[in-house]
């Protein structure tokens, strides 16, 4: 199957992974505050 | 047919039922405008996401991808990165003075009444063509589902919607989305492998895509230039929509917020991914409609099941009407709020408050309506007039939204500027016919951006009264709103 299909998916999910992670680091140094 | 009908009576009764509920729990301006300022991220996330995916993600979207294959479903990636966009950037400056509308940021962060009254103008105008574009598609829908005529149609959906609308208020609209972004979702889920199952199994689709259409799974249905352009477009549109951003003076505090849009990317991602199916397989099943809008519409009828055909026929209403209602009610305080309290009458009781801004959703629901029975604005595929407003909203407010809370030197003569030229702008290269070559949000945008940093750095530094409740990092007591955060 062509990546114009998979690619989406990934991207999507990368790009909701870094919003975790970024999610994840503010809560962390708001809670350290 | 009968079971679709018992559907959607007992789906309107409930969106009725929230709207005598919110009325019992609406006392004052702030409860009608932005539901109290303390929901959670369940309901604020989710209401975020139905109020982003309108009837163009079930009817257009299909409509486009049953037309051009796979490659238009990249545009979806617009959405994480703008909701990223607003709640990193935006957000933590925006709702540090908690305010019922964004004409009302407008005036505290530009210090001028008028900056506040134009934007208010400038959505009156802008979201009546939004509110068309939706309300077609809920004519298309009461015609499948009811038999009548599409006119009669919208007319059926509009009432439904200004009366929960309008007695309920911004508490009415977020319970509302929550449960019609509950249907979307269901709908979107349930009918995916029913209709995957007409073909055998998903290889079988993908084979039988390929053998209609070969170019699906490939850049050839839509180029990546345009695709840009067009993601372009969406994502400068959807950062600054004004019932997007008013969601966040809804939600409790940052923390929330944050929760919040995660559950609207994950909301979003998962309607869009099953909808996208869907339009996989109406290339096969109908070769040979006269426009894409009517594929899902088809799929729904004829091939589903009866009742999972009512359900995604839902899904298709719901995601209408968690459009429109948001779109009215921020329509309605632009009128109410924006224009009448400042310009005509600043001292009405909370009660009258309450009451004129439901004279105003009033008229926002009924003139888009009157309009298209009187033949304006109808002709035009849905998506179409989405992407236009998508690129008056760019034009107007995303300059004054991101520099007022980035920029200090942003000035009230830069942000009225920003506002009329981008909003002119976009509008001439529409009329004009450019936008055949490029989207209009690129004019808007330019000119805005130009307009906003040339008349700002000519006009007099903002006074310190006007950008201490923004940028002062010590000041973590508002005198004007509700403090947020920590």
């Amino acid at each position: 199957m062509s990546y114009v299909f998979w690619g989406v998916f990934v991207v999507y999910g990368a790009i909701l992974a870094g919003y975790l992670l970024w999610m994840y680091k503010i809560e962390k140094s708001e809670g350290g505050q | 047919l009968t079971t679709t009908i018992i559907v959607f009576i007992l789906y309107f009764l409930v969106m009725l039922g929230i709207g005598f509920f919110s009325f019992r729990n609406t006392n004052d301006e702030k409860d009608y405008w932005i539901a109290g300022g303390n929901l959670g991220w369940a309901i604020g996330g989710a209401s975020i996401a139905s109020t982003q995916m309108s009837a163009g993600l079930f009817i257009g979207t299909i409509g486009i991808m049953h037309t051009v294959g796979w490659s238009f479903g990249w545009v979806v990636l617009v959405f994480p990165i703008s909701y990223w966009f607003m709640v990193a950037v935006i957000a933590p400056k925006f709702t540090k003075v908690k305010k019922n509308t964004l004409p009302d940021f407008i005036e505290t962060r530009y210090y001028s009444k008028s900056a506040r009254v134009i934007a208010a103008i400038i959505i009156l105008v802008t979201f009546i063509v939004y509110i068309q574009a939706q309300i077609v598609a809920g004519g298309l829908i009461a015609n499948i589902v009811f038999g009548i005529p599409s006119e009669q149609g919208m007319i059926l959906f509009t009432i439904i919607l200004l009366v929960y609308c309008v007695i309920g208020g911004m508490m009415a609209v977020m319970y509302t989305d929550f449960i019609q972004m509950m249907v979307m979702i269901f709908g979107a889920v349930i009918a995916v492998p029913l209709a995957i199952r007409h073909f055998g199994n998903i290889g079988d689709l993908f084979a039988y895509t390929q053998a209609v259409k070969p170019f699906t799974f490939t850049w050839d249905g839509m180029p990546p230039a345009m695709l840009f352009t067009l993601g372009l477009a969406f994502l400068l549109g959807a950062v600054a929509r004004p019932e997007q951003l008013v969601r966040f003076y809804t939600m409790k505090d940052m923390k929330t917020i944050r929760k919040g849009i995660l559950f609207t990317i994950i909301l979003v991602g998962v309607a869009h991914f099953f909808v996208f199916f869907l339009s996989l397989t109406t290339p096969v099943l109908f070769p040979a409609l006269p426009t894409g809008d009517l594929a899902m519409p088809m799929l729904a009828s004829a091939v589903l099941p009866s009742f999972i055909g009512a359900i995604l026929l839902a899904a298709v209403a719901s995601a209408m009407m968690s459009t429109v209602d948001s779109v009215l009610l921020v329509a309605g305080s632009a009128l109410s709020h924006d224009i009448y309290q400042p310009l005509i009458n600043q001292n009405a009781s909370e009660k009258k408050k309450i009451w004129v801004g439901r004279i105003g959703v009033v008229i926002s629901g009924v003139v888009p309506v009157v309009l298209l029975l009187l033949g304006v604005g109808k002709g035009e595929l849905v998506q179409m007039m989405v992407a236009l407003f998508s690129a008056l909203m760019a034009s107007c407010f995303l300059m004054p939204v991101v520099l007022g809370v980035l920029w200090k030197r942003t000035t009230k003569e830069g942000a009225i500027a920003s506002m009329i030229g981008g909003l002119l702008a976009a509008f001439t290269w529409k009329m004009l016919g450019y936008d055949a070559i490029v989207d209009p949000v690129v004019a808007g945008f330019v000119i805005s951006t130009l307009l906003i940093v040339g008349v700002s750095l000519l006009t007099p530094r903002p006074p310190e009264s006007a950008l201490s409740p923004f940028f002062d990092e010590k000041n973590s007591s508002i005198p004007t709103g509700t403090p947020f955060g920590n």
